[in-house]
């Protein structure tokens, strides 16, 4: 493997840390570790474990806990089931995911309290709650052996839990990692005067660093690498950590073969294969949420055109690239509006990453995921509140503020980098351990260097100011799905006599949620059952025309309809009964009436 | 270990195997000849273990003979169970090796399996004909002896046992059973395998239905042999036929108003591997992630732990192909390099199996996402074929003969005295009334009649030899020290490869799969101390030196030794001694040799 670029380690630890950065010595107020009592903590797992366990010991009826699979580490998967009264026929379930992501530690607590509080609040009013539509199968945390990097004594947010790369190829695994030089807790970045090097100093503020840009005759002057030794004398420095494949990268969508971070083979990675298994085992799943990093609810994915029926659909050999059908995309858009009104807004990332849970969801089950992702750091400081705003009136200083920032920009070619917005929200709110700056290191094999940059976790964890509204709009969006999932029903069911004993009886079965008994994907992937139309006929009845049994192989959200006509030989239609059958969307059933003469 | 210890232990190998070739009891079987064995000559031969090649077995059986050449020849044969089928059958991976000359993993190995596809039974007794030609001739062909000297074999007869078992026991045509047997919603009504084929007339076959309907049919009976149907062709007279055909034989189980839609299983483990792997609506039959079915699990994991297989070969059946990957366009094109050596093995293949044709899989057949070869080359690296054991032009060798129906039932009727075809007889079907069933039976057309198998088997077998034969194989051609300025030495060591498959195939130079090959230097006795090591471009301009950057001693080579290729890599050493060199890698036997600097 080549020597990995800035930018490539940037892609790896999320293409969310971008260009390193660093700490002062003090444990950064941004990442306490979880303190009992307070509900939006980080969990390690024990503490995770304790508040599963802890949820089932409080709502037996409505928590019981399960066991996922293993991670790669043999740490137990687990998760919490959550439903209320007895299981009819094809309730649908929602399954809610997180902790894919490894940096996304707090994912985890926003799951949790989502889980306490569908638990809490079910019975409390006479409103019909979350747990009346749904089971709620919640993996607070996919990866465990990932956030477990969240409460080492040195932090670092590598993010990857594979173990069958050898970066190096030199026939050792992960015996040049990253190593904590100044000793401040914390693998950041080292900053190396090198002649081959590639970056500068960003002009509009020297912690932030760019890329040279040869073209108008600048010359890089910096290589950027990983804080670490070389400890196999390769003259390498920290190129070959211990683990490598990261589990949001190893699922078979869009999976990147022979790249270090996706796995060695799609699926490889255990947590992959069990959350894999547990969809299938469960086709009761109409609707998946995760809070991740792939913000769906609010980047517009890229789209195509829903492909026209049938099978093969046409377009159908067109291999799986990532796009999102126009109908499912409508209903992402749909959701994405009703989240925004529960929570701040902050930047959007990529919708269905390579290998992602997300993607495979979609283009493999048919299944859409609504990814709500605790926060990202704003790329500019933040604006005074409305309020002030009107006090203001036209804000005249701030104008003259970014005036001068022109004026002392070196180059009007260039703009500001968004590390140097990320920095001017740093240096706003106050939040100065979320970057180290560059500190000189003499260092063993390089000479001197600077340390500095990001610290671990900075760009992707939330304030601690900001995590009870986080987890708060994370419990608002979950229980406000039940609603829209598709439920199937019998609008009417009646018989009409034509003869003696000759009926004609007809029947509709609508879908009045939002969500359509199945997703275009899902048609396309022919992964999602069909409903089942059946009817139960009276003794000594007899179809003179149609068929007792159907697949209803479509209900469009929001009023979609079946309708059918039989004609059957029978005394009376009181018997006749009409039974409508799901996986993942209910099932419904009407006893024929005669038709209002 | 030097070249000429390797070579005086495999002259003792030669020694030692021919005992092999006696029987536990002490009597020596008489091979008729000085030479013995059983090499596919057959005057006054007679194999040591006698497996009667003109048939085709169940899968017990199909361990059964290979347990008696377990028994016969412990020492170089054993299995390891590596997992279970969903019925919960063993899957065996037969090891073939001769431990005299080094542990099957120090030692590049062929892995062969039959049988993924159910129904495509043959694959399995290839994979047992194989082992077993081997093994009679162990002791007796030089070139036997020098292929299991220093390559080993893994050897996985049937990957869906399940599927054969059931092919073999229950009521089947030539194409039911591909399937493995986990039950599957194939019409997503909610039942599992509710509504397969059904053999109504319990003759323990599934054939086919036809019903004569006057005037109102698609086909009529050809006038000279009533047993085939002549579809009418499509004009505008408006002429109809006196048949309709109505599809394999079967009712409709379930009440949905369709025949046969939801039989057992309803996939394709040759869809299910991690490359390329793509959903079912590309894809039929792949499942809903790759390695779903335990069975392709298990041997996944084989693969990817024993580094040491360089060529893999599956066997299929049929149409008579050679085929290679790519199994889809989309992937683009294997590195120039490995295609010069599929080509190779592919062309030779097509000399030594008649009718057969060397083809790449998305371009000559159709698209295949998540196959078994794709994933043994494209994720493994590893020199992959599958063969499609068996066409019906064999039947008879002359051009006059073709494969209509009636050539088929011709040869059926004059060949195997018409024991190949149920004629036509009446059934009172459920829903179509008075029908009458009739057809080939599930062993004609897909597998060859008694009496070719054994050909058939054996060229495929020889076809693997041949493969295996291209295993990478290095040896240290020369060494050579020459003094430098300043008191130093040179060290000019020459690596060849003898074979046609490299040590390391491109796609894996390329991709960095598996770990490179390495050379190196360690000092025996002495005061020898390397200096720099660089390889040698030019032997006339010793200073055109690639300089190795880091550790001279030991040398990473990604792109390891290239088909029959060789690289000379010059050490510049201080101090005189003895020292040793070596390559290392995964995919040949290692070689070491000490070098005197002085």
């Amino acid at each position: 493997m080549p020597r990995p670029s800035p930018a490539v380690l940037g892609g790896l630890c999320l293409a969310l840390c971008a260009t390193p950065t660093g700490l002062s010595n003090t444990l950064p107020e941004i990442l306490p570790v979880a303190s009992p009592g307070r509900a939006t903590d980080l969990l390690d797992q024990d503490a995770l474990s304790a508040r599963l366990l802890g949820l089932a010991a409080g709502h037996p009826d409505r928590a019981q806990t399960f066991l996922l699979g293993e991670s790669r580490g043999g740490v137990p998967i687990e998760g919490v089931r959550l439903s209320a009264g007895e299981d009819s026929i094809g309730k649908p379930a929602i399954l809610l995911v997180a902790g894919i992501q490894a940096q996304r530690v707090f994912s985890a607590t926003m799951a949790m309290v989502a889980a306490e509080e569908a638990a809490a609040t079910y019975g409390l009013t006479d409103a019909k709650h979350l747990l009346d539509f749904a089971t709620v199968y919640v993996i607070p945390r996919l990866n465990p052996d990932g956030a477990a990097a969240r409460f080492e004594s040195v932090l670092m947010d590598d993010g990857a839990t594979g173990h069958n790369v050898d970066n190096d190829r030199d026939g050792h695994k992960g015996e040049d990692g990253p190593v904590d030089l100044n000793g401040d807790g914390k693998i950041t970045w080292m900053r190396v005067a090198d002649p081959e090097g590639t970056w500068i100093e960003d002009p509009f503020d020297g912690r932030a660093h760019v890329e040279a840009d040869a073209s108008h005759g600048e010359r890089g002057l910096w290589k950027i690498v990983r804080e670490g030794l070389d400890q196999d004398g390769d003259d390498q420095v920290a190129e070959d950590s211990a683990a490598d494949g990261h589990v949001s990268r190893n699922f078979p969508a869009g999976f990147e073969e022979h790249t270090a971070a996706a796995g060695f083979f799609a699926g490889d990675e255990p947590e992959v294969r069990a959350m894999m298994e547990f969809v299938v085992e469960h086709p009761e799943i109409a609707l998946v949420v995760t809070f991740d990093g792939t913000d769906n609810l609010k980047s517009k994915p890229d789209t195509e055109e829903d492909p026209a029926g049938g099978r093969g659909f046409g377009g159908a050999r067109n291999l799986p690239n990532g796009k999102v059908l126009q109908s499912d995309a409508d209903l992402l858009a749909e959701f994405g509006r009703r989240a925004k009104e529960l929570r701040k807004d902050s930047p959007a990332v990529d919708a269905y990453p390579k290998g992602s849970f997300q993607r495979w969801m979609y283009e493999a089950r048919g299944i859409l995921t609504l990814d709500m992702a605790a926060w990202a750091m704003p790329t500019e400081a933040p604006k005074p509140d409305a309020d002030a705003e009107e006090d203001a009136g036209e804000e005249p200083a701030e104008e003259a503020m970014e005036e001068s920032a022109k004026d002392e920009a070196p180059a009007s070619w260039r703009e500001a980098s968004e590390d140097v917005g990320r920095l001017a929200w740093v240096d706003a709110t106050g939040n100065n351990d979320r970057f180290q700056n560059w500190e000189p290191y003499n260092h063993p094999t390089l000479g001197g260097v600077f340390i500095g940059g990001w610290s671990p976790y900075a760009q992707v964890e939330p304030p601690t100011n900001e995590r009870e509204a986080i987890a708060t709009a994370a419990t608002s969006f979950l229980l406000s799905l039940g609603e829209p999932l598709a439920q199937v029903e019998v609008t009417s069911f009646t018989a009409k006599k034509l003869s003696r004993s000759l009926w004609r009886v007809e029947a509709s079965v609508e879908n009045n949620s939002l969500l359509p008994l199945i997703t275009k994907s899902g048609a396309r992937a022919r992964t999602t059952r069909p409903a089942r139309m059946e009817l139960a006929l009276p003794d000594k009845a007899t179809i003179v025309a149609g068929e007792a049994k159907q697949l209803i192989r479509q209900l469009d959200g929001s009023g979609g309809r079946a309708e059918f006509t039989w004609l059957i030989d029978m005394n009376s239609p009181a018997q006749l009964g009409l039974k409508v059958t799901t996986d993942h969307a209910g099932s419904a059933s009407m006893t024929c009436t005669e038709e209002d003469k | 270990m030097a070249i000429s210890q390797i070579n005086a232990l495999l002259a003792a190998t030669l020694l030692a195997i021919p005992a092999l070739a006696q029987d536990p009891s002490g009597v020596t079987i008489s091979f008729g000849d000085s030479e013995g064995g059983f090499p596919g000559l057959g005057a006054g031969r007679a194999p040591v273990v006698e497996i009667p090649w003109n048939r085709l077995v169940d899968s017990d059986q199909l361990y059964r003979d290979l347990d008696r050449l377990c028994a016969k020849w412990p020492k170089m044969m054993s299995y390891e169970v590596i997992g279970h089928s969903v019925e919960g059958r063993e899957l065996r991976v037969y090891t073939l090796n001769n431990p005299d000359t080094g542990a099957a993993d120090t030692k590049p190995a062929m892995w062969i399996d039959g049988n993924i596809h159910g129904n495509e039974v043959q694959g399995g007794e290839a994979v047992v004909y194989t082992a077993w030609y081997l093994l009679e001739n162990a002791g007796h062909n030089a070139r036997v002896d020098s292929l299991l000297a220093r390559t080993s074999f893994y050897l996985l007869p049937s990957v869906n046992i399940d599927g054969r078992a059931s092919w073999f026991a229950d009521a089947h045509n030539p194409h039911s059973s591909r399937t493995g047997v986990k039950p599957t919603d194939n019409d997503r009504d909610g039942l599992f395998d509710e509504d397969g084929p059904d053999d109504l007339d319990g003759d323990g076959q599934i054939l086919q239905m036809r019903k004569y309907v006057p005037g109102e049919g698609t086909h009529n009976l050809d006038l000279n042999d009533p047993r085939i149907l002549v579809p009418i062709a499509t004009n505008d007279t408006g002429a109809k036929g006196d048949w309709i055909m109505l599809g394999t034989e079967g009712i409709d189980n379930d009440g949905d108003g369709r025949t046969n839609e939801d039989g057992e299983g309803g996939y394709d483990m040759n869809r299910s591997w991690p490359a390329m792997w793509m959903p079912e609506h590309i894809q039929r039959g792949a499942g809903p992630f790759p390695l779903y079915w335990p069975e392709t699990r298990c041997i996944a994991k084989f693969l990817v732990e024993h580094t040491n297989i360089a060529s893999f070969q599956s066997f299929h059946n049929n149409g008579g192909m050679i085929l290679r990957g790519p199994g889809a366009e989309s992937y683009g094109t294997y590195p120039s390099a490995d295609i010069s050596v599929y080509n190779e093995i592919g062309q030779d293949g097509e000399g030594l199996l008649p009718f057969y044709n060397y083809m790449i899989i998305w371009r000559d057949l159709y698209s295949v996402y998540g196959g078994e070869v794709n994933f043994a080359y494209e994720t493994l690296g590893i020199i992959s074929f599958t063969n499609e054991l068996w066409t019906s032009d064999r039947m008879s060798p002359d051009a006059r003969y073709g494969q209509s129906q009636k050539d088929r039932l011709w040869a059926d009727d004059h060949l195997t005295m018409g024991a190949g075809f149920v004629d036509w007889h009446p059934f009172e079907h459920p829903v179509y009334g008075a029908i009458e069933i009739g057809g080939f039976r599930k062993d004609v057309g897909r597998v060859p009649p008694s009496y070719l198998i054994e050909e058939m088997l054996h060229r495929n077998a020889l076809f693997c030899i041949r493969h295996a034969e291209a295993m990478p194989e290095v040896q240290i051609q020369s060494t050579e020290v020459t003094d430098l300025p300043g008191g130093l030495y040179a060290l000019d060591v020459t690596f060849k490869n003898l074979r046609e498959i490299p040590t390391r195939t491109a796609l894996a130079a390329q991709k960095g799969i598996g770990m490179p090959d390495r050379l190196e230097l360690t000092t025996e006795r002495g005061s020898t101390e390397v200096i720099a090591a660089g390889f040698l471009r030019d032997k006339y301009r010793p200073n055109r030196l690639d300089l190795v950057e880091n550790n001279p001693a030991s040398i990473p080579l990604e792109s390891g030794l290239t088909s029959r290729g060789e690289l000379t890599l010059r050490w510049i050493l201080s101090g005189q001694g003895t020292v040793q060199v070596s390559w290392s890698g995964e995919k040949a036997k290692d070689v070491t040799q000490e070098v005197e600097v002085k």
